[in-house]
Protein backbone atom coordinates (compact mmCIF):
# COMPACT_ATOMS: atom_id res chain seq x y z
CA UNK A 1 0.00 0.00 0.00
CA UNK A 2 2.53 2.67 1.34
CA UNK A 3 4.62 1.80 -2.10
CA UNK A 4 1.70 2.14 -3.87
CA UNK A 5 1.27 5.74 -2.41
CA UNK A 6 4.72 6.37 -3.23
CA UNK A 7 4.77 5.50 -6.89
CA UNK A 8 1.40 7.32 -7.37
CA UNK A 9 2.92 10.48 -5.34
CA UNK A 10 5.79 9.79 -7.78
CA UNK A 11 3.72 9.74 -10.93
CA UNK A 12 1.75 13.14 -9.95
CA UNK A 13 5.66 14.77 -9.68
CA UNK A 14 6.48 13.58 -12.80
CA UNK A 15 3.22 14.88 -14.59
CA UNK A 16 3.07 18.42 -12.66
CA UNK A 17 7.04 18.64 -13.18
CA UNK A 18 6.77 17.17 -16.88
CA UNK A 19 7.81 20.61 -19.21
CA UNK A 20 10.66 21.68 -16.60
CA UNK A 21 11.86 17.62 -16.08
CA UNK A 22 11.98 17.58 -19.85
CA UNK A 23 13.89 20.85 -20.26
CA UNK A 24 16.23 20.26 -17.95
CA UNK A 25 17.42 16.79 -19.73
CA UNK A 26 17.53 18.80 -23.34
CA UNK A 27 19.84 21.11 -21.66
CA UNK A 28 22.08 18.86 -20.16
CA UNK A 29 22.38 17.22 -23.35
CA UNK A 30 22.64 20.32 -25.07
CA UNK A 31 24.94 21.96 -23.47
CA UNK A 32 27.99 20.35 -23.80
CA UNK A 33 27.40 19.74 -27.84
CA UNK A 34 26.74 23.36 -27.76
CA UNK A 35 30.72 24.07 -26.28
CA UNK A 36 30.34 27.53 -25.15
CA UNK A 37 32.02 28.50 -22.22
CA UNK A 38 30.29 28.63 -18.93
CA UNK A 39 31.29 32.22 -18.50
CA UNK A 40 29.52 32.87 -21.74
CA UNK A 41 26.38 31.19 -20.57
CA UNK A 42 26.15 32.53 -17.35
CA UNK A 43 26.32 35.97 -19.22
CA UNK A 44 23.71 35.46 -21.79
CA UNK A 45 21.52 34.21 -18.75
CA UNK A 46 22.05 37.45 -16.67
CA UNK A 47 21.21 39.82 -19.49
CA UNK A 48 17.78 37.37 -20.72
CA UNK A 49 17.03 37.58 -16.70
CA UNK A 50 17.16 40.71 -16.69
CA UNK A 51 15.24 41.26 -20.53
CA UNK A 52 12.05 39.27 -19.90
CA UNK A 53 11.47 38.76 -16.20
CA UNK A 54 9.34 42.44 -16.15
CA UNK A 55 7.16 40.70 -19.34
CA UNK A 56 7.18 37.87 -17.53
CA UNK A 57 5.78 38.42 -14.04
CA UNK A 58 3.43 40.35 -15.99
CA UNK A 59 1.54 37.08 -16.80
CA UNK A 60 1.11 35.99 -13.23
CA UNK A 61 -1.91 38.51 -11.98
CA UNK A 62 -4.16 37.06 -14.34
CA UNK A 63 -3.64 33.45 -13.55
CA UNK A 64 -4.49 34.50 -9.98
CA UNK A 65 -7.67 35.95 -10.97
CA UNK A 66 -8.74 32.62 -12.68
CA UNK A 67 -8.13 34.40 -16.38
CA UNK A 68 -5.24 32.27 -17.55
CA UNK A 69 -2.23 33.12 -19.41
CA UNK A 70 -2.94 36.10 -20.68
CA UNK A 71 -1.67 36.36 -24.63
CA UNK A 72 -2.89 40.13 -24.14
CA UNK A 73 0.27 41.29 -23.23
CA UNK A 74 0.98 42.08 -26.32
CA UNK A 75 -1.56 45.03 -26.40
CA UNK A 76 1.00 46.17 -23.36
CA UNK A 77 3.88 45.48 -25.27
CA UNK A 78 1.92 48.00 -28.06
CA UNK A 79 1.25 50.60 -25.56
CA UNK A 80 4.65 50.96 -24.68
CA UNK A 81 6.10 50.93 -27.93
CA UNK A 82 4.09 53.95 -29.44
CA UNK A 83 5.44 55.53 -25.73
CA UNK A 84 9.18 54.49 -27.55
CA UNK A 85 8.21 56.40 -30.54
CA UNK A 86 7.23 59.35 -29.17
CA UNK A 87 10.32 59.69 -26.34
CA UNK A 88 12.24 59.10 -29.99
CA UNK A 89 10.88 61.78 -32.05
CA UNK A 90 11.32 64.23 -29.34
CA UNK A 91 14.74 62.74 -28.67
CA UNK A 92 14.10 62.47 -24.79
CA UNK A 93 17.51 60.51 -24.03
CA UNK A 94 18.54 58.17 -20.96
CA UNK A 95 16.66 57.06 -18.18
CA UNK A 96 14.08 60.27 -18.13
CA UNK A 97 13.64 59.24 -21.99
CA UNK A 98 12.43 55.40 -20.61
CA UNK A 99 11.04 56.95 -17.47
CA UNK A 100 8.74 59.21 -19.77
CA UNK A 101 7.97 56.40 -22.48
CA UNK A 102 6.76 54.33 -19.50
CA UNK A 103 4.35 57.80 -18.07
CA UNK A 104 3.20 57.97 -22.09
CA UNK A 105 2.61 54.42 -22.07
CA UNK A 106 0.37 54.75 -19.08
CA UNK A 107 -2.83 55.76 -20.36
CA UNK A 108 -2.99 53.92 -23.52
CA UNK A 109 -1.94 50.13 -21.52
CA UNK A 110 -5.10 51.16 -19.39
CA UNK A 111 -7.61 52.05 -21.95
CA UNK A 112 -6.08 48.84 -23.92
CA UNK A 113 -6.40 46.54 -20.55
CA UNK A 114 -10.16 47.83 -19.65
CA UNK A 115 -11.17 47.47 -23.12
CA UNK A 116 -9.62 43.74 -23.48
CA UNK A 117 -11.03 43.25 -19.81
CA UNK A 118 -14.67 44.21 -20.78
CA UNK A 119 -14.01 41.76 -23.93
CA UNK A 120 -12.87 38.74 -21.64
CA UNK A 121 -15.79 38.94 -19.29
CA UNK A 122 -17.88 38.30 -22.41
CA UNK A 123 -16.03 35.20 -22.80
CA UNK A 124 -15.30 33.83 -19.77
CA UNK A 125 -14.08 30.27 -19.68
CA UNK A 126 -12.59 31.14 -22.83
CA UNK A 127 -10.31 33.72 -21.93
CA UNK A 128 -6.91 32.79 -23.68
CA UNK A 129 -8.35 32.36 -26.58
CA UNK A 130 -10.45 35.47 -26.93
CA UNK A 131 -6.82 37.60 -25.51
CA UNK A 132 -4.99 35.67 -28.18
CA UNK A 133 -7.26 37.28 -31.11
CA UNK A 134 -7.62 40.23 -29.54
CA UNK A 135 -4.20 40.87 -30.03
CA UNK A 136 -4.25 40.44 -33.65
CA UNK A 137 -6.98 42.79 -33.62
CA UNK A 138 -5.23 45.39 -31.47
CA UNK A 139 -2.04 44.46 -33.73
CA UNK A 140 -4.31 46.16 -36.79
CA UNK A 141 -5.33 48.97 -35.05
CA UNK A 142 -1.40 50.02 -34.01
CA UNK A 143 -0.30 49.50 -37.54
CA UNK A 144 -3.29 51.23 -38.87
CA UNK A 145 -1.90 54.56 -36.79
CA UNK A 146 1.87 53.99 -37.21
CA UNK A 147 1.77 53.54 -40.61
CA UNK A 148 -0.58 55.82 -41.66
CA UNK A 149 -1.39 58.29 -38.81
CA UNK A 150 1.91 59.18 -37.71
CA UNK A 151 3.44 61.67 -39.99
CA UNK A 152 -0.18 62.30 -41.49
CA UNK A 153 -2.12 62.99 -38.37
CA UNK A 154 -0.01 62.75 -35.52
CA UNK A 155 2.72 65.23 -35.88
CA UNK A 156 6.30 63.19 -36.30
CA UNK A 157 9.04 66.05 -35.94
CA UNK A 158 12.30 63.71 -36.86
CA UNK A 159 12.14 63.36 -40.69
CA UNK A 160 14.71 60.68 -40.23
CA UNK A 161 11.50 58.01 -38.17
CA UNK A 162 9.46 58.85 -41.32
CA UNK A 163 8.69 56.59 -44.37
CA UNK A 164 10.08 58.06 -47.65
CA UNK A 165 6.94 58.90 -48.56
CA UNK A 166 6.35 61.09 -45.99
CA UNK A 167 4.08 59.45 -43.30
CA UNK A 168 4.60 56.09 -41.22
CA UNK A 169 6.86 55.11 -38.88
CA UNK A 170 10.57 53.12 -40.49
CA UNK A 171 10.71 49.65 -39.83
CA UNK A 172 13.06 49.89 -37.42
CA UNK A 173 13.36 52.53 -34.74
CA UNK A 174 17.20 53.19 -33.53
CA UNK A 175 16.96 53.65 -29.44
CA UNK A 176 20.35 54.76 -29.30
CA UNK A 177 19.31 57.45 -26.66
CA UNK A 178 17.59 55.30 -24.23
CA UNK A 179 19.86 51.78 -25.15
CA UNK A 180 21.25 50.46 -21.74
CA UNK A 181 19.95 53.46 -19.54
CA UNK A 182 18.67 51.17 -17.16
CA UNK A 183 21.08 48.19 -17.42
CA UNK A 184 23.80 50.34 -16.91
CA UNK A 185 22.88 52.65 -14.41
CA UNK A 186 24.15 50.90 -11.87
CA UNK A 187 27.53 49.44 -13.49
CA UNK A 188 28.67 45.91 -11.60
CA UNK A 189 31.00 43.46 -12.75
CA UNK A 190 30.86 39.94 -10.60
CA UNK A 191 33.73 37.73 -11.70
CA UNK A 192 33.46 39.23 -14.89
CA UNK A 193 30.05 38.78 -15.91
CA UNK A 194 28.15 41.77 -16.19
CA UNK A 195 24.98 42.35 -13.90
CA UNK A 196 22.65 45.20 -14.98
CA UNK A 197 21.81 45.51 -11.07
CA UNK A 198 19.22 48.59 -11.87
CA UNK A 199 17.03 46.47 -14.03
CA UNK A 200 17.32 43.72 -11.58
CA UNK A 201 16.12 46.05 -8.51
CA UNK A 202 13.55 46.99 -10.86
CA UNK A 203 12.25 43.34 -11.12
CA UNK A 204 12.70 42.48 -7.09
CA UNK A 205 10.66 45.91 -6.86
CA UNK A 206 7.72 44.15 -8.79
CA UNK A 207 8.27 40.56 -7.29
CA UNK A 208 7.60 42.53 -3.97
CA UNK A 209 4.54 44.37 -5.21
CA UNK A 210 2.90 40.27 -6.62
CA UNK A 211 3.69 39.60 -3.05
CA UNK A 212 2.46 42.35 -1.63
CA UNK A 213 -0.71 42.25 -4.00
CA UNK A 214 -1.74 38.74 -3.02
CA UNK A 215 -2.16 39.75 0.13
CA UNK A 216 -4.60 42.74 -0.42
CA UNK A 217 -8.28 42.97 -0.15
CA UNK A 218 -8.29 42.57 -4.29
CA UNK A 219 -5.61 40.39 -4.10
CA UNK A 220 -7.87 37.49 -1.90
CA UNK A 221 -10.56 38.70 -4.10
CA UNK A 222 -8.71 37.83 -7.08
CA UNK A 223 -7.80 34.30 -5.83
CA UNK A 224 -11.18 33.59 -4.95
CA UNK A 225 -13.09 34.74 -8.67
CA UNK A 226 -9.75 32.11 -9.66
CA UNK A 227 -10.97 29.48 -7.48
CA UNK A 228 -15.14 30.12 -7.99
CA UNK A 229 -16.64 32.57 -9.75
CA UNK A 230 -20.04 31.94 -8.48
CA UNK A 231 -19.03 31.43 -4.69
CA UNK A 232 -16.74 34.29 -5.09
CA UNK A 233 -19.77 36.38 -6.53
CA UNK A 234 -22.33 35.06 -3.78
CA UNK A 235 -19.85 36.43 -1.53
CA UNK A 236 -20.10 39.77 -2.91
CA UNK A 237 -17.18 40.29 -4.52
CA UNK A 238 -17.80 42.13 -7.59
CA UNK A 239 -16.25 39.61 -10.38
CA UNK A 240 -16.69 41.56 -13.12
CA UNK A 241 -14.70 44.59 -12.01
CA UNK A 242 -11.84 42.57 -10.46
CA UNK A 243 -11.55 40.39 -13.61
CA UNK A 244 -10.98 43.49 -15.44
CA UNK A 245 -8.81 45.19 -13.00
CA UNK A 246 -6.20 41.64 -13.16
CA UNK A 247 -5.98 42.25 -17.25
CA UNK A 248 -5.96 46.51 -16.67
CA UNK A 249 -2.85 45.58 -13.84
CA UNK A 250 -1.00 42.69 -16.38
CA UNK A 251 -1.05 45.02 -19.45
CA UNK A 252 0.55 48.29 -17.79
CA UNK A 253 3.49 45.91 -16.61
CA UNK A 254 3.75 44.43 -19.57
CA UNK A 255 3.91 47.95 -21.34
CA UNK A 256 6.58 48.62 -18.75
CA UNK A 257 8.34 45.52 -19.57
CA UNK A 258 8.34 46.24 -23.29
CA UNK A 259 9.59 49.26 -22.46
CA UNK A 260 12.54 47.71 -20.22
CA UNK A 261 12.81 44.86 -23.17
CA UNK A 262 13.75 47.24 -26.04
CA UNK A 263 16.21 49.20 -24.09
CA UNK A 264 18.10 46.50 -23.09
CA UNK A 265 17.80 45.59 -26.83
CA UNK A 266 18.49 49.00 -28.09
CA UNK A 267 16.57 48.59 -31.57
CA UNK A 268 12.95 48.56 -32.18
CA UNK A 269 11.45 46.54 -34.70
CA UNK A 270 8.24 49.23 -34.94
CA UNK A 271 5.75 46.22 -36.70
CA UNK A 272 7.32 43.26 -35.09
CA UNK A 273 8.88 43.51 -31.39
CA UNK A 274 5.64 43.06 -30.10
CA UNK A 275 4.13 39.71 -32.20
CA UNK A 276 6.49 37.31 -30.64
CA UNK A 277 6.21 38.86 -26.92
CA UNK A 278 3.44 37.10 -25.95
CA UNK A 279 3.93 33.81 -26.74
CA UNK A 280 7.99 33.82 -26.03
CA UNK A 281 6.86 35.07 -22.46
CA UNK A 282 4.15 32.42 -21.92
CA UNK A 283 6.87 29.86 -23.31
CA UNK A 284 8.97 30.64 -20.54
CA UNK A 285 6.39 30.60 -17.73
CA UNK A 286 5.27 27.21 -18.40
CA UNK A 287 8.72 26.11 -18.91
CA UNK A 288 9.11 27.19 -15.29
CA UNK A 289 6.46 24.38 -14.50
CA UNK A 290 3.26 27.03 -14.30
CA UNK A 291 -0.07 25.92 -15.93
CA UNK A 292 -3.00 27.73 -16.93
CA UNK A 293 -4.41 27.84 -13.26
CA UNK A 294 -1.25 28.41 -10.69
CA UNK A 295 2.02 30.31 -11.74
CA UNK A 296 4.55 31.55 -9.29
CA UNK A 297 7.22 33.99 -9.29
CA UNK A 298 10.10 30.96 -9.33
CA UNK A 299 8.19 29.34 -12.06
CA UNK A 300 9.18 32.83 -13.76
CA UNK A 301 12.73 32.95 -13.27
CA UNK A 302 13.16 28.86 -13.76
CA UNK A 303 11.21 29.66 -16.49
CA UNK A 304 13.29 32.23 -18.16
CA UNK A 305 16.48 30.17 -17.54
CA UNK A 306 15.74 27.34 -18.96
CA UNK A 307 13.45 28.53 -21.74
CA UNK A 308 16.52 30.55 -22.72
CA UNK A 309 19.62 28.22 -22.28
CA UNK A 310 17.58 26.07 -25.10
CA UNK A 311 17.68 29.51 -27.18
CA UNK A 312 21.61 29.93 -26.62
CA UNK A 313 22.88 26.70 -27.17
CA UNK A 314 20.71 25.22 -29.90
CA UNK A 315 21.61 26.85 -32.89
CA UNK A 316 25.26 25.57 -31.69
CA UNK A 317 23.58 22.58 -30.98
CA UNK A 318 22.02 21.84 -33.97
CA UNK A 319 25.29 22.79 -35.49
CA UNK A 320 27.29 20.14 -34.24
CA UNK A 321 24.72 17.78 -34.54
CA UNK A 322 23.20 18.24 -38.21
CA UNK A 323 26.13 20.79 -39.52
CA UNK A 324 23.41 23.33 -39.75
CA UNK A 325 22.46 26.13 -37.29
CA UNK A 326 19.04 26.45 -39.02
CA UNK A 327 18.20 23.15 -37.45
CA UNK A 328 18.71 24.12 -34.13
CA UNK A 329 16.97 27.44 -34.79
CA UNK A 330 13.89 25.54 -36.34
CA UNK A 331 13.91 23.34 -33.31
CA UNK A 332 13.88 26.33 -30.81
CA UNK A 333 10.61 28.12 -32.35
CA UNK A 334 8.65 24.16 -32.77
CA UNK A 335 9.53 23.74 -28.97
CA UNK A 336 8.04 27.13 -27.91
CA UNK A 337 4.99 26.48 -29.79
CA UNK A 338 4.85 22.62 -28.80
CA UNK A 339 5.04 23.37 -24.96
CA UNK A 340 2.67 25.77 -25.42
CA UNK A 341 0.73 23.18 -26.53
CA UNK A 342 1.90 20.34 -24.09
CA UNK A 343 0.47 22.73 -21.31
CA UNK A 344 -2.53 23.42 -22.80
CA UNK A 345 -3.14 19.47 -23.27
CA UNK A 346 -1.68 19.02 -19.84
CA UNK A 347 -4.51 21.40 -18.23
CA UNK A 348 -7.45 20.35 -20.09
CA UNK A 349 -6.43 16.55 -19.24
CA UNK A 350 -6.02 17.18 -15.09
CA UNK A 351 -9.18 19.13 -15.39
CA UNK A 352 -11.17 16.06 -17.35
CA UNK A 353 -8.93 13.65 -14.44
CA UNK A 354 -10.46 16.27 -11.65
CA UNK A 355 -13.78 15.89 -12.37
CA UNK A 356 -13.83 12.10 -12.95
CA UNK A 357 -12.30 12.12 -9.26
CA UNK A 358 -14.63 14.35 -7.95
CA UNK A 359 -17.69 12.32 -9.54
CA UNK A 360 -16.66 8.72 -8.04
CA UNK A 361 -16.02 10.61 -4.62
CA UNK A 362 -19.60 11.38 -5.21
CA UNK A 363 -20.74 8.24 -6.51
CA UNK A 364 -18.96 6.58 -3.54
CA UNK A 365 -20.76 9.09 -1.01
CA UNK A 366 -24.13 8.31 -2.46
CA UNK A 367 -23.50 4.26 -2.28
CA UNK A 368 -22.39 4.95 1.22
CA UNK A 369 -25.77 6.70 2.10
CA UNK A 370 -27.92 4.11 0.10
CA UNK A 371 -26.43 1.16 2.23
CA UNK A 372 -26.80 3.24 5.36
CA UNK A 373 -23.26 2.97 6.25
CA UNK B 1 -17.92 67.27 4.01
CA UNK B 2 -16.42 65.13 1.40
CA UNK B 3 -17.98 62.03 0.26
CA UNK B 4 -16.38 58.88 -0.28
CA UNK B 5 -16.66 59.21 -3.74
CA UNK B 6 -15.23 62.85 -4.38
CA UNK B 7 -12.09 61.72 -2.26
CA UNK B 8 -11.50 58.64 -4.21
CA UNK B 9 -11.50 61.16 -7.68
CA UNK B 10 -9.47 63.34 -5.73
CA UNK B 11 -6.93 61.35 -5.32
CA UNK B 12 -7.05 59.57 -8.91
CA UNK B 13 -6.60 63.35 -10.15
CA UNK B 14 -3.70 64.13 -7.69
CA UNK B 15 -1.96 60.53 -9.07
CA UNK B 16 -2.76 61.83 -12.46
CA UNK B 17 -1.24 65.42 -11.95
CA UNK B 18 2.07 63.82 -9.79
CA UNK B 19 2.44 61.57 -13.52
CA UNK B 20 1.95 64.77 -15.39
CA UNK B 21 4.77 66.43 -13.60
CA UNK B 22 6.75 63.76 -13.88
CA UNK B 23 6.23 63.74 -17.39
CA UNK B 24 7.07 67.34 -17.72
CA UNK B 25 10.14 66.96 -15.60
CA UNK B 26 11.68 63.84 -17.47
CA UNK B 27 10.68 66.12 -20.79
CA UNK B 28 12.46 69.17 -19.54
CA UNK B 29 15.80 67.18 -18.13
CA UNK B 30 15.98 64.75 -20.78
CA UNK B 31 15.46 66.32 -24.08
CA UNK B 32 18.94 66.44 -26.20
CA UNK B 33 19.55 69.77 -27.64
CA UNK B 34 21.89 69.82 -30.58
CA UNK B 35 24.01 72.80 -30.42
CA UNK B 36 26.35 74.45 -33.02
CA UNK B 37 29.37 75.93 -31.37
CA UNK B 38 31.06 78.78 -33.54
CA UNK B 39 34.13 80.67 -33.61
CA UNK B 40 33.83 83.01 -35.96
CA UNK B 41 34.43 87.02 -36.49
CA UNK B 42 31.12 88.94 -35.86
CA UNK B 43 29.25 92.50 -35.61
CA UNK B 44 26.77 92.52 -32.77
CA UNK B 45 25.52 96.37 -32.90
CA UNK B 46 28.38 98.25 -33.87
CA UNK B 47 30.84 96.27 -31.64
CA UNK B 48 33.03 93.54 -33.94
CA UNK B 49 33.93 90.57 -31.81
CA UNK B 50 37.54 88.94 -33.39
CA UNK B 51 37.57 85.58 -33.26
CA UNK B 52 40.68 84.13 -31.87
CA UNK B 53 43.22 82.04 -33.28
CA UNK B 54 42.33 78.60 -30.91
CA UNK B 55 39.76 77.88 -28.67
CA UNK B 56 39.54 74.75 -26.28
CA UNK B 57 36.25 74.35 -24.51
CA UNK B 58 34.56 72.29 -22.08
CA UNK B 59 31.04 72.08 -22.17
CA UNK B 60 29.34 70.06 -18.68
CA UNK B 61 32.96 68.44 -17.53
CA UNK B 62 32.83 66.54 -21.12
CA UNK B 63 36.23 65.74 -23.00
CA UNK B 64 38.01 69.14 -23.87
CA UNK B 65 37.54 70.37 -27.65
CA UNK B 66 39.75 72.29 -29.80
CA UNK B 67 38.10 75.02 -32.45
CA UNK B 68 40.17 76.77 -35.16
CA UNK B 69 39.50 80.59 -35.90
CA UNK B 70 36.54 80.25 -38.79
CA UNK B 71 35.67 77.27 -37.84
CA UNK B 72 32.21 75.13 -36.30
CA UNK B 73 31.75 72.15 -34.07
CA UNK B 74 28.21 70.24 -33.11
CA UNK B 75 27.85 69.49 -29.82
CA UNK B 76 25.09 67.38 -28.19
CA UNK B 77 23.18 68.53 -24.74
CA UNK B 78 21.46 67.19 -22.40
CA UNK B 79 19.01 69.00 -20.36
CA UNK B 80 18.12 72.99 -20.18
CA UNK B 81 21.21 73.78 -17.56
CA UNK B 82 24.93 73.90 -18.77
CA UNK B 83 28.15 75.08 -17.86
CA UNK B 84 31.15 76.02 -20.40
CA UNK B 85 34.59 76.48 -19.55
CA UNK B 86 36.63 78.26 -22.64
CA UNK B 87 40.27 78.84 -22.86
CA UNK B 88 41.81 80.73 -24.97
CA UNK B 89 45.28 79.15 -26.59
CA UNK B 90 48.35 80.75 -27.97
CA UNK B 91 50.19 79.32 -30.87
CA UNK B 92 52.07 76.70 -28.65
CA UNK B 93 48.87 75.91 -26.73
CA UNK B 94 49.33 77.65 -23.67
CA UNK B 95 46.25 79.31 -22.12
CA UNK B 96 46.43 82.94 -22.27
CA UNK B 97 42.69 83.88 -20.67
CA UNK B 98 39.80 81.43 -19.24
CA UNK B 99 36.59 82.33 -19.42
CA UNK B 100 33.74 80.23 -17.41
CA UNK B 101 29.61 80.87 -17.89
CA UNK B 102 26.20 79.29 -16.71
CA UNK B 103 23.44 79.25 -19.39
CA UNK B 104 20.05 77.44 -20.24
CA UNK B 105 19.40 76.36 -22.97
CA UNK B 106 15.65 76.47 -22.39
CA UNK B 107 13.00 74.96 -24.69
CA UNK B 108 14.73 75.66 -27.67
CA UNK B 109 15.25 72.95 -30.34
CA UNK B 110 18.57 73.96 -31.53
CA UNK B 111 21.30 76.90 -30.47
CA UNK B 112 24.13 78.78 -31.94
CA UNK B 113 26.90 79.61 -29.92
CA UNK B 114 29.98 81.75 -30.90
CA UNK B 115 32.46 81.57 -28.35
CA UNK B 116 33.90 84.56 -29.96
CA UNK B 117 31.39 86.78 -28.49
CA UNK B 118 31.68 85.09 -25.54
CA UNK B 119 35.62 85.65 -24.78
CA UNK B 120 34.87 89.29 -26.42
CA UNK B 121 33.30 89.81 -23.03
CA UNK B 122 29.46 89.92 -24.56
CA UNK B 123 27.57 87.43 -22.06
CA UNK B 124 24.08 88.35 -23.89
CA UNK B 125 24.23 87.54 -27.83
CA UNK B 126 26.67 84.93 -28.02
CA UNK B 127 24.01 82.42 -27.64
CA UNK B 128 20.87 82.36 -29.97
CA UNK B 129 18.06 80.14 -30.50
CA UNK B 130 18.80 78.33 -34.17
CA UNK B 131 14.72 77.70 -35.10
Amino acid sequence: MTNYNKKNRFTAFLITNAVPILFIVFSALSIPLAGLSGEYLVQEMVIRLARYSFLVLSLLIPVIAGMGLNFGIVLGAMAGQIGLIFVSDWQIVGLQGMLLAMILSIPLALFLGWMAGLALNRAKGREMVTSYILGFFINGVYQLLVLYGMGAIIPISNNKMLLPRGYGIRNAIDLVNIRGSLDNLIPLEIFGIQIPLATFLSVAGLCIFIVWFRRTKLGQDMRAIGQDMEVAANAGIPVERTRILSIVISTLLAAFGQIIFLQNIGTMNTYNSHEQIGMFSIAALLVGGASVAKASLPNAFVGIILFHIMFVVSPRAGKTLMGEAQIGEYFRVFISYGIIAIALVLHAWRQHKDRERARMAFRGDAQAKSTGE
Amino acid sequence: MMTQSTKRWMIRLGIVAVFVVLGVLFFLFGKLHPVLVDNKTVEIQGQTFEAPAVLRYVVDGQEPVEIQARKRKRAELVGPNHKIVVEVLDENDQVLRTVEHKFSIGLHEEIVVNLAVLVGGDQQNWIQANE
